[in-house]
């Protein structure tokens, strides 16, 4: 074991792909002394340093180890299948490796060569039996076989989106599943040369039409979402894309190193799905977002814009506001007098940030993990919805240490690349934009006036009273399907059953005859929430069993949970139940709720050997929300989507 | 060379005691089309070569893998 702790305190190497061998072997060491648990931190950061075929390969071997010490821990199980013309035997180790290394256990089917078309067909195929959350439809160029010069290639690509659609409507009719869909890489050759992208007819002209309107068939529904495999192809350089004797010999598609790179967009795409995107991104200063020190440097010293070396901070300083505005929250964890690190978002003319950029604002001299932790509970989100830049290694691995949760790229020492380093973690990624995204910072600036308001009022009742809160709850819609799913997915201390549900599990339990569902947004006087509340409940029987219920941490403590019940229980009174049924099901994190039943006047009825307890509550009467509330309810009158 | 072909072959087929000298296709069964294509991604890449088609497609015994590295100049 010396050789491992030897090899664990020599740290951060000069490369990424050195580091990532360093990792990759001091975890087949642990592994080797049976210390599987110990391999399993530096297994990840190995396979997230590295996107090459074989050191990959060699990590999908370690982790069977691992995972047959049953050593590995993960926050989410996900199903998927891959489906279409190329095999998947090489993929598909390194794509669970790749999710292992973000905390995801993936379970994977993969598809026969070429068998897409039946798989689809045949109801009683192992695809159906499977049930996957997402299929993979991984078609490739090869399967198009364009003419080039067609006489109508515009019926060509029309008659292509019919037979992709029919594969997306099989899978929607038979499986509640989301499908990624790949484009098709513009092929490099053609004996036309250029004239191939120019001329209409063209292949590279037909595929690029045939590209653009895949994506516009796919934004009509919520089911589906194009994978841009054409511009991934791209990023590694077509050349590099495809080995073309590993097609002719064995229909493997695209070449071997092309794998790691594919394979972390599928894992960014199934991250998206189950909500696990990325949410805050916590900001050193000095060389991070400036170049030099401001507390030695002062204003006029540090380099921001005017030079190369500063138009480079400037450019990372845009990227993070693009973010910003696209909902991602920024936040700064700086080691610095408070007044120095303030400065700059102050008083320098080339900074693009300014303070009310940054949902929060830490500097002092403190521990950063320290420090994150306090950021992480002021904006309620979890460490592991955290992004950590910081240009120092040293900072990186001790808050990693401290933090296994958190996301902690590597940063290269230029700050021209800064940008890229950032962007090619993917963690950011979603599957569309909610409008809660954006709107969530107006909600992080209500939420610090809430702060103050409360602290200038007596009771807690005034308090409420003079929040002028109303209350708007509707059925579930279409519309709103995305963001209620972000919401199941992401909320983990008011949730009584923290049931992990896809968009299209949600529509079809809305679907379902006898179902209630209500979404809840709420507005005061300092701002909008959003859609922040969910309840969701099924008949079983005479009785309505609450199989769903969770309340964003942000607006906890506001008696909204009363108005939620008081909505299902009105409902279920008019439309003849006798009772209403809860469930608590206990995780680590929902101990929070574990004596709301209790507390809403429910009894409980049975408590089941996994721990779980069923409450029940008669209707005898009507019961309605605090009065401090101004309700809007519209559950009782519509309830189809 | 041996020694690296050996753990290729030994990761290969996920057999740490696997002795390859002798080893061909017609007498392993393990090393089917898909393994084939394996070995060869794991040979070129420890090597720094690349094998043409007719070999990605036809290489079937250690000794001929050998004797390709040998003609090339990779021990």
């Amino acid at each position: 074991m010396i050789a491992a702790r030897t090899l664990d305190s020599f740290s951060c190497s000069a490369s990424r792909p050195l580091e990532s061998y360093r990792l990759l072997q001091l975890a087949r060491l642990l592994v080797h002394a049976g210390r599987c648990h110990e391999a399993v931190a530096p297994l990840r950061r190995a396979v997230l340093l590295t996107d090459s075929y074989r050191p990959l390969t060699a990590a999908s071997r370690l982790l069977k180890s691992l995972e047959d010490a049953r050593a590995v821990e993960s926050s989410r199980v996900c199903r998927i299948a891959i489906i279409g013309n190329a095999i998947f035997d090489f993929e598909i180790p390194v794509l669970r490796v790749i999710a292992f290394a973000h905390k995801i256990d993936l379970v994977v089917l993969k598809g026969a060569y070429n068998q897409f078309a039946q798989e689809t067909l045949d109801s009683t195929s192992e695809l159906y039996s499977f049930k996957p959350e997402a299929v993979i439809v991984a078609l490739n160029s090869h399967y198009l076989a364009f003419p080039e010069l067609p006489p109508d290639p515009d019926s060509l690509v029309s008659r292509t989106l019919d037979d992709i659609a029919q594969i997306w409507d099989g899978l929607a009719n038979r499986l509640h599943c989301h499908v990624f869909q790949h484009n098709f890489v513009v092929p490099e050759v053609s004996p036309y040369g250029s004239l191939s992208g120019g001329q209409p007819g063209g292949t590279a002209h037909t595929i690029r039409r045939l590209n653009m309107t895949l994506l516009e068939r796919a934004a009509r529904r919520h089911d589906v979402t194009v994978l841009d495999i054409d511009q991934i192809a791209s990023l590694m350089g077509k050349q590099d894309w495809n080995d073309e004797r590993m097609w002719l010999a064995a229909k493997q598609y695209p070449a071997s190193n092309a794998i790691g790179p594919l394979a972390t967009h599928y894992v960014a795409a199934i991250r998206a799905l189950v909500g696990l995107a990325a949410k805050c991104v916590v900001l050193d200063l000095d060389n991070t977002l400036w170049g030099g020190v401001i507390g030695e440097d002062k204003l006029e010293g540090i380099r921001l814009g005017g030079s190369p070396e500063g138009d480079a901070f400037v450019r990372f300083q845009r990227y993070l506001q693009g973010l910003r505005a696209r909902g991602i929250l920024l936040a700064v964890c700086s080691k610095n007098d408070e007044s120095d690190a303030r400065a700059p978002f102050l008083h320098h003319p080339e900074t693009v940030l300014g303070l009310e950029d940054f949902s929060a604002f830490v500097a002092n001299w403190k521990p950063k993990a320290e420090n994150i932790r306090v950021i992480a509970e002021r904006l309620s989100i979890g460490i592991d919805s955290l992004v950590f830049i910081d240009d120092n290694p040293a900072e990186r691995e001790a808050v990693r240490r401290a933090l296994p949760d958190i996301h902690v790229p590597e940063m290269p020492g230029d700050p021209a690349l800064f940008v890229e380093a950032l962007h090619r973690t993917f963690l950011f990624e979603t599957l569309s934009l909610t409008s809660e995204d954006t709107i969530r910072h107006a909600g992080y600036k209500a939420d610090r006036d809430r702060d103050a308001l409360k602290e200038s009022v007596d009771s807690l009742e005034e308090y409420l009273s003079s929040l002028q809160m109303q209350i708007y709850i509707h059925a579930f819609d279409k519309a709103n399907l995305p963001r209620i799913a972000q919401l199941i997915n992401k909320t983990n201390q008011f949730n009584l059953t923290t049931w992990r549900m896809t968009a299209e599990q949600l529509l079809a339990y809305t679907e379902t005859p006898g179902n209630y569902t209500q979404f809840l947004r709420l507005r005061d006087r300092f701002g909008e929430s959003g859609i922040t509340g969910i309840l969701m409940a099924s008949p079983e029987g005479r009785e309505l069993r609450i199989d769903q219920w969770l309340l964003s941490c942000r607006i906890l403590g506001r008696r909204i949970e009363e108005a939620m019940l008081a909505s299902v229980w009105n409902y279920a009174r008019s439309n003849g139940f006798a009772a209403l049924l809860g469930v608590y099901a206990p995780t680590a994190r929902n101990t929070l709720v574990a004596g709301l039943y209790e507390r809403l006047g429910f009894t409980l009825l049975e408590q089941r050997y996994d721990g779980s307890r069923i409450y029940r509550a008669a209707l005898d009467s009507d019961r309605s929300a605090p009065d401090f509330f101004l309700t809007e309810d519209s559950t009782s009158i519509t309830h189809a989507i | 060379m041996t020694d690296q072909l050996t753990t290729i072959f030994r990761d290969t087929f996920d057999l740490p005691d696997l002795e390859i000298d002798g080893l061909s296709r017609a007498t392993f069964p393990e090393w089917d089309s898909l393994a084939q294509v394996k070995l060869i991604l794991a040979v070129e890449e420890e090597f720094g070569i690349k094998f043409t088609i007719d070999q990605v497609a036809n290489m079937s015994s250690v000794a001929e893998l050998r004797a390709e590295l040998t003609s090339r100049g990779a021990v």
